[in-house]
This record gives structure tokens, C-alpha cells and sequence, in this order.
């Protein structure tokens, strides 16, 4: 009744009434479409062509976040499990969706999986450190620098500085963060300290400059730069995650010889060598891998490994 | 008056579609708009940047064979000019900027193309490198510039100029002659050499020259380059910042 009385009040206001709709229809309609593609591009999480990016596996499971995006993800990384490791290694802490703190190398250690010990060796020439007369900032870096590539024990022929990985097959990298611990990199006396450091993707990075001169921590990735910031004197530290795997230059282009290095690896099955070159790699899945030394000067070395279900095998690895 | 309402609602809406007509020329990311971007990349960018991206094309055989910089290398996903973190994927507008304005000196303005030539072209390239795959970067906020420079801001300028380590590279004067530049120490991350921008001569200024350009160039570094990001180090010293860019421009204005 109401409806129809509210219609049928004259025939004027109903022609009226269709005629501004019709004016009013047509241009509501072309401002919608105009507007389409602003809301679209306005979506929090969507693509252009709809599809909704979500975070790495890994970075879910350990809470790591931003974390890796999949941009540099490498190929043959899978997608890491938390339930396999538990079951072919009970003894593993394991991290959960949420934990509090990821396991770290003392954990690996005690389990009852298999480890990997071994040493990296090198008995050939041991040159004398070079001497590099410093060309700016004298009274911080000093007049000279001594710059020593090879360290090597005199009584057991320990490499230091070596990084040993074990490369995992397809389907057996498992979600551990090897140690929640930051990868350093202190611009110190016009020296990066550590002069060589291993980390596994997504761990955060922190550069400091404790020198009261200005440096640049210029990281570079496969010939592009991963990260390139200044290091004014007296600024603030900067904290960065590790979104690339691979080797990382670390470079000063204020003070030229000041380099470093730092290997970022996909999974955690790697270490680095001590000062008599003893390196300890625990959790890697029983079978065939191949094992892979990095080494600054004397450079890459790989040998294959059988790896058993339990117990320790030790390998001495030799450059020649 | 009820029409009179709705005719004005409706040149409301009739204005703001033709404000935002600019936005709308974009077009949709999909397999038909990179294949055209695509044909216009092969008419005008393989020369320099090479049928597959990697900055080999015919002329990149001589441009920037001993020296830097070369043509880019689409394959890597790194780009200088962003505004974005240093080590990031630029912004699309980012990149419409460079093609749009061109590199002075180096890359032609591509003003010819028409914008959505220009959205496609970008479409096309965003291919060749797999880092841009569901990748989302985040621009910096880099504000409008303040108000006119003072005198002593600009004194700040210099100051900070100093303490910021800019005349390392580009000298003291500004001149693009600092002692890491004079020594031949500058390379990029292809261990080219390079040479830093003479911030006396805006053209040498690829970033662009206006304040806000600089601005952007100084807190999201130049990837590829010796040139670092301020932006973490700094972070909060605006003032600083919007001084050394008017130092920086006051040079420029000493020649003219």
C-alpha cells in the first residue's frame, strides 16, 4: 500500500524522477569505472592479475619476518618440513610455528643424528702479510695496514677462515635457523669484523662503525648490490635481513682495502672453520652429499661424502 | 532542485573521472600488455639493453665498454634510481620516471611514447628479471622540500657535506674530483670504473636535479654504484638532509 501510494502520487514527478536517473545512472556508472583500476591498485596484498603473494614457508614457521621473499629464493630450495627432521632424528630440537627461540649449534651437536667432523687443511706456502700504505684518515686507520689472507696453523696445518657446506638433495632441507644470532659486520679500526662470517638466509645482518671517521658498507651480490649504506660517524647501527644466498663482498669504497666476506647459505648445514682449521656440521640427512670449502684466496674445493644414519664421520679436507 | 542535486553529483563524478584518467592510463599487468611491451622494447630499447635484457645490445657493444656506466642489465633486478631501500626492487613509478625523463646524458627521454606505451614497455621489462615475481617493494617517504633555503642553512649544508663524507668522492668543491675519484678507486659492482656526479653541473645529476630529487638520490643511494643509501644512518636528520641538498644545489647556481 505504502510503496504503491508513494509511486502513484502524479505521472509529472514519476517522468521526472526517470528522466534524472536516467542523466544520473550513466554518469554515476563512468565514475565507477574510472575509479576501478585506483581501487584495484589500492588492495593491500594484491597483484595487478589477482593472485596474493604470501610469505616463504620457512619464514612462517620461525615467525621471521619480513624475512626472505621468494624473489631470491633459489630454484632448488623446497619448502622446508618440520615434521620429517623430528622423525628421522629424535633426539633434534626442532623449532615449532612459534617457539621461542630457534635451536642453536649445541643443540645440533647433542643430537643423535649424524655430525660431520673433520678439519681443513693447507701445507703448501704460507705468504708474508702485505703491507698497504693507508692513503686517508691516517690517525684511525694508522700509516700502513697488514692485510693477511692465510691463516694457518704452523703445528696442524689448520685453514682458518674456511667455510665448509654440505649441499642437501632436493626435499631434505629442513626448516632450522642454525642460531638466532646476528651476522656482525663492525667497521673497526678501517677493518670489517669479522673479516669472514657464515649465516644462513633470513638472519639479520647489523653493521656498526665504531671508527670516528665516515665508512660505507657496501655489500655486493652476483656483480648487484645487496646493500649499500653510509656509516656516518656517530650514526645510528643499521639492521638489515639477509635476503640473498651466495657470497657477499663487503666493501668500503671510502677506504679501499677494507674488505670482507660473508657466505649466506639456504639451509644451515655449514660452519666455519677455527683457528686450526676444525669445522662441525651436525643434522644433515643420511646418503651421498657433496661437501663444498670456500676459501678466500685459495678458493673453492668440493668432495663427495657419505653420510651414515648415526654417529660422527670425520673428513680432513685438503687444498693442494 | 532535485535535479539540480543530481546534476551537480553528477559533474562530480564526472570531474574527479577526468582526474583520475591519468591513473587509468595504466594498463593491466597481463599477457597482452607485455606483449605489447615487448614490440615497443624491440623498437626502442634492444639497441642499448639487448634482445634479452642484459644490456648487450648492439650500441651497448661501445657505451660503457671500459667505463662505467653500461646499459642495464634488466636480467639482475637491481636499479639505480629508486624510491626504495638500498638493495630493493624500484617502484613501476620509479621506473616510469627513468623512461619518461630519460638519463641526462647517457638514456633519451622516451616522452615520445605515449604513457601507456610507457606503463607497457615497464610491463615488458618487469619480465626480465625473476626477482620481480610477487615482489612488493616499499618506497621510502621522501616529503616535499620545506620552505626556501637560508643562509644559514645552507651554511649547515656545507657542514654536513663534510660530515656526511661527500667530498670523499665529489671533491671538496663539488666538483666530482675527490680523492677516491682522482686515485681511480671508484668502481661498480662490475669492477668498472666510475666516475662521481660534478655537482656543479646539474646535467651530471642522473637522478635528476630538482630538491626532491636529490633528496631521494642522497637517502636511497645509487645500487650499482659506490654512491651508499643515508637513510638508515641518518634516519630522523631531515633538517640536515634538506640543507645539504640546498648546499648542494647552491653550487650549481655559483656557475650558472
Amino acid at each position: 500500500m505504502g510503496r504503491r501510494g508513494m509511486f502513484g502520487r502524479s505521472a509529472m514527478s514519476v517522468q521526472a524522477l526517470v528522466r534524472l536517473l536516467s542523466v544520473a545512472v550513466p554518469v554515476v556508472m563512468i565514475g565507477l569505472a574510472c575509479w576501478s583500476p585506483l581501487l584495484a591498485a589500492s588492495q593491500p596484498g594484491a597483484e595487478p592479475d589477482g593472485t596474493v603473494v604470501k610469505a616463504p614457508a620457512s619464514q612462517q614457521m620461525h615467525g621471521l619476518a619480513p624475512g626472505p621473499p621468494a624473489k631470491f629464493r633459489r630454484p632448488r630450495e623446497v619448502v622446508p618440513s618440520v615434521a620429517e627432521p623430528q622423525a628421522e632424528f629424535p633426539g633434534l630440537t626442532v623449532s615449532q610455528p612459534g617457539s621461542e627461540a630457534p635451536p642453536t649449534r649445541s643443540a645440533f651437536s647433542e643430537s643423535t643424528g649424524p655430525v660431520i667432523v673433520g678439519r681443513v687443511l693447507y701445507r703448501g706456502l704460507v705468504p708474508f702479510p702485505t703491507q698497504i700504505q693507508v692513503n686517508r684518515d691516517l690517525d684511525v686507520c694508522g700509516a700502513t695496514m697488514s692485510m693477511a689472507t692465510l691463516s694457518v696453523d704452523a703445528a696442524t696445518h689448520g685453514l682458518q677462515n674456511a667455510v665448509v657446506h654440505v649441499e642437501q638433495g632436493a626435499g631434505e632441507v629442513s626448516a632450522r635457523i642454525i642460531a638466532a644470532t646476528p651476522v656482525l659486520v663492525r667497521n673497526k679500526g678501517c677493518r670489517f669484523h669479522p673479516h669472514v662470517a657464515a649465516a644462513q638466509m633470513g638472519a639479520e645482518v647489523q653493521i656498526f662503525n665504531d671508527d670516528p671517521v665516515m665508512h660505507n658498507t657496501n655489500i655486493i651480490v652476483d656483480n648487484s648490490t645487496a646493500l649499500n649504506v653510509a656509516m656516518v660517524a656517530g650514526g645510528n647501527p643499521i639492521k638489515k635481513l639477509l635476503k640473498r644466498s651466495g657470497l657477499h663482498l663487503v666493501k668500503c669504497n671510502v677506504h679501499k682495502f677494507m674488505q670482507a666476506y660473508r657466505l649466506v647459505f639456504d639451509d644451515p648445514y655449514f660452519d666455519q672453520t677455527t683457528e686450526t682449521g676444525q669445522f662441525s656440521i651436525a643434522g644433515v640427512s643420511p646418503g651421498l652429499h657433496r661437501i663444498t670449502v670456500w676459501h678466500e684466496t685459495l678458493g673453492m674445493m668440493e668432495k663427495e661424502l657419505q653420510v651414515p644414519a648415526r654417529g660422527t664421520v670425520i673428513v680432513d679436507l685438503e687444498y693442494k | 532542485m532535485r535535479i539540480r542535486i543530481l546534476l551537480a553529483i553528477g559533474a562530480g563524478f564526472a570531474m574527479l573521472s577526468i582526474a583520475s584518467l591519468a591513473n587509468a592510463v595504466k594498463p593491466e599487468d597481463n599477457q597482452a600488455t607485455r606483449e605489447k611491451g615487448k614490440q615497443i622494447y624491440d623498437r626502442a630499447c634492444l639497441l642499448c639493453h639487448g634482445a634479452n635484457g642484459k644490456g648487450d645490445g648492439p650500441a651497448g657493444w661501445f657505451i660503457g665498454r671500459y667505463e662505467s656506466p653500461r646499459p642495464r642489465d634488466f636480467t639482475g633486478g637491481s636499479y639505480k634510481f629508486r624510491s626504495t631501500p638500498s638493495g630493493e626492487l624500484p617502484m613501476d613509478q620509479d621506473l616510469f620516471r627513468t623512461v619518461t625523463q630519460g638519463i641526462p646524458g647517457k638514456m633519451p627521454p622516451y616522452g615520445g611514447l605515449s604513457e601507456e606505451e610507457r606503463w607497457q614497455v615497464i610491463a615488458y621489462i618487469k619480465t626480465l628479471s625473476q626477482a620481480f615475481k610477487g615482489a612488493k617493494p616499499t618506497a621510502l617517504v621522501l616529503p616535499n622540500p620545506p620552505g626556501p633555503p637560508s643562509d644559514a642553512g645552507i651554511e649547515n649544508g656545507r657542514k654536513t657535506y663534510i660530515k656526511y663524507g661527500c667530498q670523499n668522492c665529489h671533491g671538496d668543491n663539488g666538483y666530482g674530483d675527490g680523492k677516491e675519484a682522482l686515485d681511480g678507486n671508484l668502481k661498480d659492482t662490475y669492477g668498472l670504473m666510475i666516475s662521481p656526479g660534478d655537482l656543479t653541473e646539474r646535467a651530471s645529476l642522473k637522478n635528476g636535479s630538482s630538491a626532491q630529487a636529490l633528496y631521494r638520490s642522497i637517502m636511497t643511494g645509487l645500487d650499482g654504484t659506490p654512491m651508499p643509501s643515508y637513510a638508515d644512518t641518518i634516519g630522523g636528520n631531515d633538517k640536515d638532509v634538506w640543507d645539504l641538498v640546498y648546499y648542494i644545489l647552491s653550487l650549481s647556481q655559483e656557475r650558472q
